[in-house]
């Protein structure tokens, strides 16, 4: 299991303190364990010393050991430190490195990219060029087509309905014209008939009441001799 | 001599169609009668017939030595007239008034004698001629009314 120098540092710190408590809470016992044995004998007190000659070795050994713990811990911490340190500048190294080596791919891809691209571009832009001349020549002789041709049909049409035109205006004239002649025929016919009739009234009445038997005679006798006369002609 | 001939007398006073078809009509019912031995001719033709007619019949069967009361005779004789009469030839004429009995006789003579002997004038009354006649003979067909003439001048001098 591998153990950062991050995750190491808290439980270091803690260590001197730990024993400092522990120390604490062992010379109380001791205490209380003297006050209770004050009036022992002599080897009891042999013993006390032993003990209290213990304690501070115990004490000694412990200040020791903290001390190393600690040195060591400092070490430890120092190397951790160090190899942080390191690791942060290989880390950033390899970062500034792979940035730049990606930086640099990127910008040699991006380059080529953009190469191709402009490449592509420019052959797009060339063959579209090319393209859009001939669409562009295609248009224009389509254009130049489609608007003679409109031009023409527009003519024709224009030409076709002004002949209508002048036809049905020409057979308009026609018919109205003979409308009117024959309107003006039938209303002279009506008239003269009208006026033959009213002539004819009045000459007959005129006749009737103005000529004689003898009258009639006498133009009939000469009908039959102008009549003799046509025939023997 | 021919034999329309000795109808003369009797075809010399009819002038008009309608008189020759009233006196073939008479003579029709004459001819029937000598059908029947029961009926006299000469009652008959008195009956049917002006007497002036009848009396020029009458005559004219005795100068042509013709029996009357013999009925085939009678009937021949009768026949016979009925059938020149049919055969008379004729002039339609249209006038514009109703002439006298005088002036038909007057317009008959001048047709005779400018014509054909007995010529027959069949006559048509129409007022809106208002004088003049229409005149149709043998073939010919004439307008010289004065409804004519004034139609005419009408017309010319709309014309102008």
């Amino acid at each position: 299991m591998n153990i950062t120098s991050d995750q190491l540092f808290p439980v270091l710190l803690w260590v001197p303190i730990v024993s400092l408590f522990i120390n604490f809470f062992l010379i109380t016992f001791l205490i209380v364990i003297i006050q209770k044995g004050k009036l022992k004998p002599k080897e009891q007190q042999e013993i006390e010393k032993q003990m209290m000659e213990t304690i501070k070795q115990a004490e000694q050994r412990t200040t020791e050991i903290i001390e190393d713990a600690t040195n060591k811990a400092k070490t430890i911490i120092k190397q951790a430190q160090g190899t942080k340190q390191i690791l942060d500048e290989k880390i950033d190294k390899m970062v500034t490195d792979t940035t730049d080596i990606a930086q640099n791919e990127l910008d040699s891809e991006k380059a080529t990219i953009v190469t191709k691209f402009k490449e592509s571009y420019s052959g797009l832009v060339q063959e579209f060029e090319g393209e859009t001349q001939s669409l562009m020549a295609a248009l224009q002789h389509d254009s130049r087509e489609i608007r003679k041709s409109f031009s023409d049909s527009v003519q024709k049409s224009t030409l076709d309905v002004l002949k209508g035109l002048k036809d049905t205006a020409q057979q308009q004239i026609i018919d109205v014209d003979k409308e009117i002649k024959d309107y003006r025929t039938t209303t002279f016919k009506k008239i003269d008939e009208h006026a033959n009739s009213i002539i004819k009234q009045i000459v007959t009445e005129y006749f009737n009441t103005e000529l004689t038997n003898k009258n009639q005679e006498s133009i009939l006798t000469k009908t039959f001799e102008k009549f003799k006369d046509q025939i023997h002609h | 001599m021919e034999k329309i001939d000795l109808y003369a007398q009797i075809l010399n006073e009819l002038y008009t169609t309608r008189q020759s078809n009233l006196l073939i009509d008479a003579l029709g019912h004459a001819v029937d009668s000598t059908y029947d031995d029961k009926k006299n001719i000469h009652d008959v033709l008195q009956s049917v017939l002006p007497f002036d007619q009848s009396d020029t019949l009458v005559e004219i069967a005795k100068e042509t030595h013709i029996d009357l009361n013999d009925n085939i005779q009678a009937q021949t004789f009768i026949s016979d007239l009925i059938t020149i009469l049919k055969e008379l030839p004729t002039v339609d004429l249209t006038l514009a008034y109703s002439p006298t009995y005088e002036q038909l006789r007057s317009y008959s003579k001048w047709w005779r004698r400018n014509s054909q002997p007995f010529i027959l004038l069949n006559i048509t009354i129409n007022k809106g001629l208002i004088a003049g006649a229409m005149i149709g003979y043998d073939g010919i067909m004439r307008d010289y009314s004065l409804h004519k003439v004034l139609g005419t001048y009408i017309e010319e001098k709309h014309e102008k």
